[in-house]
């Protein structure tokens, strides 16, 4: 056995859903052991990946008692906490990762803001990615999409209001009945990022990706905010800047792997279907009905103005 | 510290609850390292987040229903007429009931009370020896936990969280190779008296299969329900539990309908002793993913075992001891979420090695000196519990050969699983 | 006296009666719930979205209050291997040890139930349904104390049998 050596003065224990092995966890530990290495062993992360402390809400419940000083939380989580976080999840806003992009950066400081408010200090933004449209039969048109057997994602207000402005009745199922379902017929219409559909095998039954970003999924890497506080000021500084190139990093692969995942996909036979012309602005009515549903309630009045003008701003408006 | 948590071990010897002393060790664990004490609620309601857990209460409840009414006598009898007929027809019977019986009500000794009574008078007077009837008997008790919708299977389902459709197929092959070995064994020992030529009338049969009618479409509701993309398997009992609810008190009216709020509390109260269980070890397995202890071991033992088939060995030898002092929710609560990353870590597909967990429980249901079987049936019967040891000694050599077979032929759990999807 | 012991062992026999009838409402909900779930489903193609998260807090709180009841009946799991072998004159003494251990143990569960519950109040937002999640959780502390209350009953029973016995025995 390897001999004791005195742990680091400041550890944070720092929990994720996302699986050992995967990109935001290698990524993860090489911006854990930076900072380690240039705080001269003094800062120090302790990892639990794979969800082994639970869910967003019992890591949140955690970090509250003091058991954890931070996690990478998913927006769907995090977003019963910090409803404004919410925002950049609202069905078919964005239509590029560059529109999506300004919308991040725009609202950093807003997004920094409300957390601290909650008390978890904001270190960086995760991605997992577009989610698409995956079903069983070829979708390319709005009555296409209202006939077909919709699931319903799990703690995501937002895409389950969109999916019943839209007309239809969502099913609700956990993540391990899915696949089942897929294949008994239970529901026809999954949504996912690809590199997603890959891990869960998904893409064997719903081999019809609709190509048109139904949504955008994230999250955010938090720590304690008293925690963090009580860092000396060059540590806090070490943090947020080996953060920032780290995540920029993280942000890359997790697109490049959603970029593999597509061509891979399309090795195995997925076929990816054009929308119809004319779809997509139907798509956005429902979606702006949808919004003011839950406008004030599934987020404030005010990021939502901010998240249009930042998009608008990016559409050259 | 150290000192409070031997006392509760020993509490443990000494008969309290388990739950009680398994919270006590979670306690004294977080306080001990200076953790907030809630975190243990904490863990206890990410219970509400399991979605796999709704099936438990139902089908506790279905199975309690069956075996306060008539089924265990109208399923028997109907298993006579089919099967009794052949050389070791009864033994035959005797095995495929109880294995159906234990599949719908969990193995909680109800299938030695409720059929196991009918069935050892039955064995004697067609001459089977004492010894094989009670050995028969006796191990019967836990037959079919490996067939949908087992209630330890579901559990393991919840606590590895893997896909519990998919561990209902797993069981089917390597259940039946289990029973299969078994009725082989007891169609060779039954006794060779000619019994009278031919089969029962048709028109017996006709009037048995009628008699049992409601009770027979049972397996195929869970299982084609689920297959034919009706419901998920969490609904599957639901509509278990209604069905038999409708058919056993309006159909039969076996169970007065005053009768069914006891029933209904009793069966609440089974299923409260299994969740406070589950509860408690929830959080005592947190703090030990706290402290890393899964990985450590994981690293430990991997220094001293590099095969996976060796580790499958010690695993089994492990299981086998754990189960024969254990009940079997205790034992999986407790012992698969320290074994899920090791096994992970050795390449072991997780459904597979659910197979071989509950596999090893059944065993342990028979295994001297503490099984549980072996008291139930010591107690039912009448027998010193020494001469159950003797008399279970061949099903036990049986079952640890088909242990062997599902152990080390993986394929035999999981190819039903693969050629589903 | 007499007439308050009477009062109090038909207060306690309601508390019972009401605590079962909760429970088997629990039930039936459950599988009404989910049955109109398959319905639904098999006739607008859909469910309730709220159906599924509140069949998970049914189970809880039916689990719990089953775990409260398996106390009254003295039905929890437990190793019972040295109950056959201690003398029928220790039993009482080795009953009163381990209820008073699982009342001390239970009390420390509502302590730490009731810290959960205080913390959801305050950070924990609504939830299912538009009721705060503390009040979902309120099941923690609930189930709890009813537990502990049971323990240390059994204890006190214990108390009189052994008390019962040894003035019986003459000195
Ligand atoms: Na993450
Ligand atoms: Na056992």
């Amino acid at each position: 056995p390897p001999p004791a050596i005195a742990g680091p003065t400041y550890l944070f224990k720092v929990a994720s859903l996302a699986p050992e092995g995967s990109v935001w966890i290698k990524r993860f530990r090489e911006f854990a052991r930076e900072v380690e290495e240039q705080s001269g062993g003094e800062v120090g992360f302790k990892i639990y990946a794979g969800g082994v402390m639970g869910d967003d809400l019992a890591m949140y419940r955690k970090m509250r008692v003091g058991q954890l000083n931070g996690g990478g939380f998913t927006m769907t989580g995090i977003g019963s906490v910090v409803p404004d976080f919410r925002v950049l999840g609202i069905p078919f806003l964005f239509r590029s990762y560059a529109e999506v992009d300004q919308a991040r950066q725009g609202l950093y400081d807003h997004f920094h803001k409300v957390f601290a408010d909650n008390g978890l200090e904001l270190i960086a933004l995760t991605e997992v990615g577009f989610i698409y449209t995956m079903s069983t039969a070829p979708i390319a048109t709005v009555a296409e999409l209202q006939k077909s057997n919709c699931w319903a994602p799990d703690n995501d207000p937002l895409s389950a209001g969109f999916l019943e402005t839209l007309g239809t009745t969502p099913t609700p199922l956990s993540i391990p009945d899915v696949l089942t379902s897929l294949q008994t017929g239970l529901v026809s219409t999954v949504f996912n990022s690809l590199y997603g559909s890959i891990v869960l095998q998904w893409y064997t039954k719903a081999s019809f990706i609709t190509d048109m970003p139904f949504g955008y999924a994230y999250g955010a890497f938090l720590l304690d905010r008293k925690q963090f506080a009580r860092l000396p000021e060059k540590h806090g500084a070490l943090i947020k800047t080996v953060a920032a190139r780290h995540f920029d990093i993280l942000l890359a692969d997790t697109r490049k792997s959603n970029e593999e995942a597509r061509s891979v996909l399309q090795d195995n036979g997925v076929t990816l279907v054009k929308i119809e012309p004319g779809a997509l602005s139907e798509l956005e009515m429902i979606r702006d009905k949808t919004v003011l549903r839950f406008k004030g309630k599934a987020f404030s009045q005010e990021i939502y103005d901010e998240t249009m003008r930042l998009l608008a701003r990016s559409r050259g408006h | 510290m150290i000192l409070l948590r031997y006392f509760t071990l020993f509490m443990a010897l000494l008969g309290t609850p388990l739950f009680v002393v398994i919270s006590a060790l979670a306690l004294l664990s977080f306080s001990s390292v200076g953790i907030d004490l809630s975190v243990v609620i904490i863990e206890m309601s990410r219970l509400a987040d399991t979605p796999l857990l709704v099936s438990l209460p139902l089908f506790i409840f279905a199975g309690t229903l069956l075996s306060e009414s008539g089924t265990p006598r109208r399923l028997l009898n109907l298993s006579r007429l089919l099967l009794g007929w052949m050389p070791g027809g009864l033994a035959v019977v005797a095995l495929v009931v109880c294995a159906v019986f234990t599949a719908f009500t969990g193995a909680s000794g109800v299938t030695i009370f409720a059929l196991g009574g009918l069935l050892y008078p039955a064995l004697l007077k067609d001459q089977y020896t004492e010894k094989f009837s009670l050995g028969l008997v006796t191990t019967s008790g836990s037959l079919g936990l490996l067939f949908p919708p087992s209630l330890p299977l579901i559990l393991y389902g919840v606590i590895a969280e893997v896909r519990i459709d998919q561990l209902f197929l797993a069981g089917i092959v390597p259940g039946l190779v289990m029973l299969v070995l078994l009725v082989a064994f007891s169609m060779h020992k039954g006794p060779r008296v000619d019994r009278q030529a031919g089969g029962p009338a048709r028109g017996e049969i006709i009037a048995g299969l009628r008699e049992a009618a409601w009770e027979l479409p049972l397996p195929v509701i869970v299982l084609g329900g689920i297959y034919g993309g009706f419901f998920v398997a969490g609904e599957a009992a639901a509509v278990t539990a209604l069905y038999v609810l409708v058919v056993e008190v309006f159909i039969y009216r076996d169970i007065a309908f005053s009768r069914l709020p006891a029933i209904m509390v009793q069966s609440m109260m089974f299923f409260g002793g299994i969740l406070v269980i589950l509860a408690a070890s929830m959080a005592t397995t947190n703090f030990l993913v706290d402290r890393e202890v899964p990985m450590r071991l994981f690293e430990f033992i991997r220094h001293y075992i590099s095969s996976k088939y060796t580790f499958l060995l010690l695993l089994n030898v492990f299981l086998l001891i754990v189960g024969c002092m254990l009940d079997i929710f205790s034992a999986l609560v407790l012992v698969v979420p320290l074994i899920v990353p090791i096994a992970q870590g050795y390449g072991v597909d997780l459904i597979h090695l659910g197979i071989i967990f509950l596999t090893n429980l059944q065993i342990g249901y028979c295994t001297p000196p503490v099984g549980l079987n072996l008291f139930l049936a010591s107690y039912r019967f009448e027998k010193p519990v020494v001469e159950l040891y003797a008399a279970t000694l061949p099903f036990l050599v049986l079952q640890m050969a088909s242990l062997v077979l599902i152990t080390y032929l993986p394929f035999l759990s999981l190819f039903l699983v693969r050629w589903w999807g | 006296m007499n007439a308050f012991g009477k009062w109090l062992a038909g207060l306690r026999r309601f508390g019972q009666r009401l605590e079962e009838a909760f429970l088997c409402l629990l039930l039936v909900s459950m599988i009404l719930l989910a049955c109109l779930q398959i319905v639904l489903r098999g006739l607008f193609g859909g469910g309730l979205l709220w159906a599924e998260p509140l069949l998970r807090y049914l189970v809880l709180w039916s689990g719990m209050f089953g775990a409260a009841v398996a106390t009254r009946a003295g039905r929890h799991i437990a190793l019972d291997l040295v109950s056959y072998l201690v003398p029928a004159g220790m039993k009482s003494w080795l009953n009163l040890l381990i209820h008073l251990f699982s009342s001390l143990v239970l009390a420390a569960l509502t302590w730490a139930a009731v810290i959960f519950v205080r913390n959801e109040a305050e950070f924990g937002g609504t939830s299912l349904l538009s009721i705060p999640a503390w009040a979902w959780n309120l099941v923690f502390p609930l189930a709890f104390s009813l537990m502990t209350y049971r323990f240390l009953a059994a204890g006190v029973a214990d108390i009189l049998a052994i008390a019962g016995k040894s003035s019986a025995r003459p000195s």
